[in-house]
């Protein structure tokens, strides 16, 4: 009862606080705010991955298709990175073999040299291009 | 319809025949790309009916298979490669190496078969716990709950430290009662009904390592029993067996096992019967495994006070798994004690005179 009186009297109150400071409601109006919840509701589940439901014949099937996949990929890996190491090691052999037959020859090859944009000994060999293929803002060092 | 597996995996010979699928139409639906009998795992026929398998897993499944199975027949070949080292060797470092790298690679060639993966998902309680696959999955799914579990309950309700320092659990212990319509494994940390708990219960130890005979001493004690002279409590022995021989393929503690062989129990079970407002009595059962070839030689052992430390140390004993319940003053109690010829137990108040 005495709530009720309460609330009847509120709506001049409220007026007069709104003439001094106008309130500003924080989010949406609620007929938008509405429409809001009503789609975040139905969309809840629609973003989930549909979920597989397998018998346990097909359960068991479908993780032995995903490890041998992974096997697989885990074998082609190992060979991948055996292939460079084997480059590598080559590479590496070829250059020892330079330095102790003719140690000029060994040195010319290391040198730095300016105007050689690539020079193939500063690669090391990998499966991909680099991410940054070309340097086009590249600015020739003055010689001395 | 042809079978998909065309190597080692449909070959018995030299392996076990619990490798393979114990029903015959599971075991086909396993070994073909489709369904030929339908999805016969599953019960209702409203949704045998309406089930489909995957679109495009029958053109997939036969490579996959395939390809497991070729890898595995690798990992048999550098089986036999150490059979045959095995063979030669005499020194015994050695020889356990190669044996552990055998059962290792024993595991390796069997774990992607889909049979065992079926079996071991599936099929827990049946499943042949000699294979080293069996065990390697049942270890790993027992890690991820079970020993977790068993830590926790130990660990919350203070039975480490209160009976033994610590544990490094090693095996599965599960714990059921016979009869009192509880016909069911316990879980650690349960309230059990005194009279759920009037008759000695049934034990299943599942070793997770190669076990052929090991002696293990089982001990059921309650670090709760009221202790007035010292205004404390003292820990009571409910349970002793000693020398108790299991294996992977026998892990169980019974009524007929105990029957079978009386000299197994040095201390006879008596039910926890916990006198009236002396709260939750923990009842801890501690499973250790003896030292090789060491027989525990304990005669009659005192209830009262036991110190189950000292005992664990004086027989070389090691703790490998635990499990516990705990038991409370109910209206069976009384009935127990009467059955067991205890008198009337105490009851406590808040006033002690």
């Amino acid at each position: 009862m005495f709530s009720r009186l309460a609330r009847r009297q509120l709506p001049a109150v409220r007026q007069l606080q709104q003439a001094r400071l106008k309130r500003s409601k924080a989010g949406l109006n609620p007929d938008a705010q509405r429409v809001v919840t009503q789609l975040s509701v139905m969309s809840a589940g629609r973003k989930m991955p549909k979920m597989l439901k397998l018998c346990n014949e097909d359960y068991v099937k479908h993780k032995t298709i995903m490890k041998a996949w992974s096997v697989r990929r885990k074998e082609q890996i190992r060979e991948e990175e055996e292939v460079l190491k084997k480059q590598y090691e080559g590479m590496k052999e070829a250059s020892e073999d330079l330095k102790r037959v003719n140690e000029r020859l060994f040195e010319l090859s290391n040198r730095h040299e300016y105007g050689k944009r690539f020079p193939l000994e500063l690669r090391v060999p990998t499966e991909y291009p680099a991410r940054q293929v070309w340097y086009y803002d590249y600015v020739r060092k003055r010689e001395e | 319809m042809s079978s998909v597996s065309k190597g080692i995996w449909s070959n018995f010979a030299r392996r076990s025949q619990s490798l393979a699928l114990r029903n015959r139409n599971l075991q086909k639906a396993l070994l073909s790309p489709t369904l030929p009998h339908g999805p016969v795992s599953l019960k209702k026929r409203s949704s045998k009916d309406k089930y489909q398998s995957p679109i495009g897993m029958d053109e997939i499944y036969p490579l996959a298979y395939q390809y497991l199975e070729s890898q595995s027949e690798k990992t048999y070949k550098k089986i036999e490669e150490i059979e045959k080292q095995l063979e030669e060797v005499a020194d015994s470092t050695t020889k356990s190496q190669l044996k552990d790298r055998k059962t290792q690679l024993e595991v390796d060639a069997e774990v992607n078969n889909p049979e065992i993966i079926y079996n071991s998902l599936f099929g827990t309680n049946s499943i042949d716990r000699t294979q080293p696959v069996y065990r390697h999955y049942l270890e790993k799914q027992w890690k991820d709950y079970g020993r977790m579990l068993i830590m926790q309950r130990l660990e919350t309700l203070a039975v480490i430290p209160d009976t033994l320092a610590t544990l490094d659990p090693q095996v599965d212990v599960r714990l059921k009662f016979p009869g009192n319509n509880i016909e069911r494994w316990i879980e650690p940390g349960d309230i059990l009904s005194s009279n759920a708990t009037c008759r000695p219960p049934s034990l299943e130890v599942i070793e997770f390592k190669e076990s052929k005979n090991d002696l293990y001493t089982v001990l059921i004690v309650d670090p709760d029993t009221p202790d007035v002279e010292n205004d404390s409590f003292s820990t009571t022995l409910h349970w002793g067996l000693k020398n108790v021989a299991l294996s992977n393929e026998d892990g169980v503690i019974d009524a007929k096992k105990l029957v079978g062989n009386p000299e197994y129990e040095f201390v006879s079970y008596l039910p926890p019967t916990p006198e009236k407002n002396t709260g939750n009595h923990r009842i801890a059962v501690w499973v250790f495994r003896q030292a090789e070839g060491k027989k525990v030689d304990e005669g009659a052992v005192e209830r009262g006070s036991f110190d189950i430390r000292k005992f664990a140390e004086e027989n070389e004993l090691t703790a490998v798994g635990a499990h516990l319940w705990r038991s409370v003053w109910d209206r069976n109690t009384e009935n127990v004690r009467k059955m067991y010829g205890l008198g009337r137990g105490r009851i406590f108040s808040r006033d002690r005179n």
